[in-house]
C-alpha cells in the first residue's frame, strides 16, 4: 500500500508540475511563445555560454558580436547555406524553426553582452599577425582584414567581430573558407586562398588577443 | 506549458504514462545513441556523443540528459537499432573445462560463431513536456539463453534501460542551476558523465557478445544485480556545470511499479536503498575533466544470491563505493576522451548464510580504464584495461583493443580483441582470448 501512494503520488506530482509549467524557461524549438532570449539563455548557452563567452573554442563566442551577422548566420544554418560540418551537423537542426522574432531576440541578447578574451596581448607575439590585419600581403592579392572588420575588428555591418575570438575557432574557420565551399557567398575565400598556414595561425593569434 | 492546450498536455502526460508502461524481461543491455534525440534536435549524434562513439557524452550532451532530454520539438519518439556480429574464441573447450571445475555456466554457443544477427532494440525516446522527456528501451536478444537441450540458444525481448525524467534550469547572468528527477530502473544509469556503474561495464560495449563478455559475468553484485528489478527516484542538482549531486532510493519494482521490471513479483531488495553521487566538474577551452565520487547501500534477499533456504526474511547487506574520473579533448576533427572507474564492494552476508554456511563478510575491488580516439566522428580506436580482484575467486584481468570506422552516423562497424590475463579460476585464461567482428546500425 505505501508503495503505491509513494508511486501515485510521485506521479501525480510531476504530471501536476509539467503542466504548471511556463516558457520561461523552456527549452522547446519551434514554439513562437518562447522568446528567443529564452532559446539563447536555455539553449544557446548550453554551448556558447549564458554570456556568449563559450568555454569551447569549438564553439565561436557570441558576445559583442553583430546582430546583423548572428541573424545572417542562423539563416544560413537554417538554409543549409553552410554546409561545414559542424554548421551542418550541429547548428542546421537548432536554427531549422527559429522566427524572425526569435532570431532577432537571440542576436540581440548576444550581441549586448561582453566579450571576455582568452588571452592576454603581451603573453604572445602579434607583431606579424597585426601587420597582415591592417596591411594585408598585397603582393600575394591577401586583402588587408581592417578593410572589412573594422579598424579594432570589432565588425561593422554583415562583417562579424573577430576581436577576441578563440583563436582555435578563427584558424578551424579561415581552413573551411580557403579549403572548402562550406562558407560560400564571401569574399573571404578570394582572401584567403594566398595566406599560409603559418599566417593564418598568426593573423588568428593576434585576432584573439584583441579587446 | 502556455503553448499547449488542455488537449494536447492530456495527449502529451498520457505519453509520458505510456512510455513508463514499456518494460518487461530480461537483464540490462546498454543504450547506444537514440537516434529518435537526433532527430528532436536535428542534430548528428556527434553533438551528444563525444566523436559519435557511445556512451561518451560531449558537454553539451551531459546538459541535454540533465534537462530531461527536452532540448528541441516533439517528433516521432521512435527509434530501432540492430548489431550483427561474429566472435571466435581461442581454445572454448578448454574454457568450459575449467568454467565446470569452477561450478560455472559453460560458455553459450554464440562465443564462436559466424557472422549472425544479435540484438535489435526498439526506443521510446524524446522530449514530452517543456519539462518532461526520457527514454525507454526494449531489446531482443537473439541469444538470450539455452534452449532446453543446453546445445543452443534462444532469443528473447524485454526491458532494457529506462530512464524519464522531469528537469528545469535557471539561468541568471552569473551562475546556472539545473535540477530535476530521474524514474529510473537502474542504478547509475541517471549519470550524465556515463562513467558510473551502469556504464562501466563498457569496456567498449557493442551490444550482443561481446569479446569481453566474461567482464560483465564476472562483475559481482548488485552491478549486475538490480538492474530490470528495482525502480528508483533520484534526485539530482548540476550548479555552474561544476558541482553536481544526486541521492535516489530504489525499490523493488513490483505492485504499482512492476511495469518497470522483468514481469514477475519477486521481490530481489529489502526496503529502499540508497544510491548517492556527488561529482566535480571543469572545463576549459577544448578539455574537460571529472571527478566523481558514488555509492549505493543495497539490502537484497539470500533469493538473490541464489540460496535455497526458506526464510525469505532473510537478506544481504552490499556496500559499494567508488571513484571515477573523465578527461576529454574535444576539438574537430579529433576528440580524445579517458575514463576511469574504481569500485570497491562489500558483501556481508545475511543471517541465514552466516548460520548455515559460516560466511563472514568478503570484498571485491573493480577497476576499469578506457581510453578512445576518434578523428573526423569516422575513424576511431580504443584501450581497455579491466581489472577485478576479491576475496573470492573471481580475479579477472585483461585488456580490450579496438578498432571502428563510422561511414555514416546510423552504422558502426569495429574489430575488437580481449586478451585475458586472469579469468576466475581458469587454469589458462588466454584460452578465452576472444576476436570479434561486429556490424551496428540504427534508425
Amino acid at each position: 500500500m505505501r508503495n503505491i501512494s509513494l508511486s501515485l503520488a510521485l506521479t501525480v506530482s510531476i504530471i501536476v508540475t509539467a503542466c504548471s509549467s511556463t516558457t520561461e524557461r523552456s527549452r522547446t524549438l519551434g514554439d513562437p511563445n518562447v522568446s528567443g532570449k529564452t532559446i539563447a539563455q536555455q539553449v544557446c548557452s548550453t554551448c556558447h555560454g549564458v554570456n556568449g563567452n563559450s568555454v569551447s573554442p569549438q564553439y565561436p563566442k557570441l558576445a559583442g558580436q553583430s546582430e546583423e551577422y548572428i541573424m545572417a548566420q542562423l539563416k544560413s544554418f537554417e538554409n543549409h547555406l553552410r554546409t561545414d560540418r559542424l554548421a551542418i551537423e550541429i547548428m542546421s537542426g537548432m536554427s531549422r524553426d527559429i522566427s524572425v522574432q526569435q532570431a532577432k531576440d537571440i542576436a540581440e541578447y548576444f550581441s549586448s553582452q561582453t566579450l571576455i578574451k582568452d588571452v592576454k596581448k603581451t603573453s604572445v607575439n602579434t607583431s606579424k599577425g597585426k601587420d597582415i590585419f591592417e596591411n594585408g600581403i598585397l603582393d600575394r592579392g591577401i586583402t588587408a582584414c581592417v578593410t572589412c572588420h573594422g579598424p579594432e575588428a570589432k565588425g561593422q555591418f554583415a562583417y562579424p567581430r573577430l576581436a577576441g575570438q578563440h583563436k582555435e575557432y578563427l584558424v578551424k574557420q579561415l581552413h573551411v573558407f580557403k579549403e572548402t565551399q562550406g562558407r560560400p557567398n564571401t569574399p573571404m575565400e578570394f582572401v584567403i586562398k594566398n595566406l599560409s598556414e603559418k599566417e593564418i595561425d598568426q593573423v588568428s593569434t593576434y585576432l584573439s588577443t584583441l579587446d | 506549458m502556455k503553448n499547449l492546450s488542455f488537449t494536447k498536455k492530456l495527449v502529451a502526460n498520457a505519453f509520458s504514462i505510456g512510455v513508463l508502461c514499456l518494460a518487461w524481461i530480461l537483464p540490462m543491455q546498454h543504450s547506444f545513441a537514440v537516434p529518435a534525440f537526433a532527430r528532436q534536435t536535428d542534430q548528428s549524434c556527434i553533438a551528444c556523443h563525444a566523436g559519435g562513439q557511445f556512451p561518451e557524452l560531449t558537454p553539451y550532451g551531459r546538459l541535454f540528459k540533465l534537462t530531461g532530454y527536452t532540448i528541441g520539438e516533439r517528433t516521432t519518439p521512435v527509434s530501432v537499432m540492430g548489431v550483427v556480429g561474429a566472435s571466435k574464441m581461442a581454445k572454448p573447450d578448454s574454457v568450459n573445462s575449467s568454467l565446470v571445475n569452477y561450478q560455472q555456466p559453460e560458455l553459450s554457443s554464440p562465443i564462436n560463431k559466424s557472422l549472425s544477427f544479435e540484438t535489435a532494440s526498439l526506443f521510446f525516446a524524446g522530449k514530452i513536456t517543456d519539462n518532461i522527456g526520457g527514454f525507454a528501451q526494449i531489446t531482443y536478444d537473439n541469444f538470450a539463453s539455452p534452449d532446453s537441450s543446453g546445445a543452443n540458444t534462444v532469443g528473447h525481448s524485454g526491458a532494457d534501460n529506462m530512464d524519464i525524467r522531469y528537469a528545469d534550469q535557471i539561468v541568471t547572468p552569473s551562475s546556472n542551476l539545473i535540477y530535476g528527477l530521474s524514474l529510473n530502473n537502474n542504478p547509475s544509469v541517471s549519470d550524465p558523465w556515463n562513467t558510473s556503474w551502469a556504464w562501466m561495464n563498457y569496456v567498449p560495449y557493442t551490444g550482443g557478445k561481446g569479446s569481453n563478455a566474461y567482464i560483465d559475468a564476472t562483475t559481482p553484485y548488485p552491478n549486475n544485480g538490480l538492474p530490470g528489478l528495482v525502480s528508483g527516484l533520484n534526485a539530482y542538482a548540476f550548479l555552474n556545470k561544476t558541482f553536481y549531486g544526486e541521492l535516489g532510493f530504489y525499490r523493488t519494482a513490483n505492485k504499482f511499479m512492476s511495469f518497470m521490471n522483468s514481469g514477475h513479483d519477486a521481490a530481489p531488495i529489502k526496503g529502499s536503498n540508497p544510491y548517492w553521487r556527488v561529482a566535480y566538474n571543469k572545463e576549459w577551452g577544448p578539455q574537460n575533466f571529472m571527478i566523481g565520487l558514488s555509492g549505493m547501500t543495497g539490502h537484497p534477499y539470500d533469493s538473490s544470491f541464489g540460496a535455497t533456504w526458506s526464510d525469505a526474511a532473510s537478506y544481504y547487506s552490499v556496500k559499494s563505493n567508488g571513484m571515477d574520473f573523465q578527461y576529454q579533448y574535444l576539438l574537430d576533427p579529433h576528440t580524445i576522451t579517458i575514463q576511469s572507474v574504481y569500485q570497491h564492494q562489500l558483501t556481508s552476508p545475511s543471517s541465514q548464510d552466516v548460520m548455515q554456511n559460516g560466511n563472514s563478510p568478503y570484498g571485491a575491488n573493480i577497476f576499469r580504464l578506457k581510453g578512445s580516439y576518434v578523428y573526423m566522428a569516422k575513424y576511431g580506436g580504443s584501450l581497455a584495461h579491466f581489472n577485478q580482484t576479491g576475496d573470492f575467486s573471481m580475479a579477472t584481468t585483461g585488456n580490450t583493443y579496438e578498432v571502428f570506422y563510422i561511414p555514416m552516423q546510423n552504422i558502426r562497424v569495429g574489430l575488437q580483441l580481449t586478451n585475458y590475463s586472469k579469468l576466475a579460476n581458469i587454469d589458462n585464461p588466454r584460452d578465452a582470448n576472444t576476436i570479434r567482428l561486429y556490424g551496428w546500425f540504427s534508425y
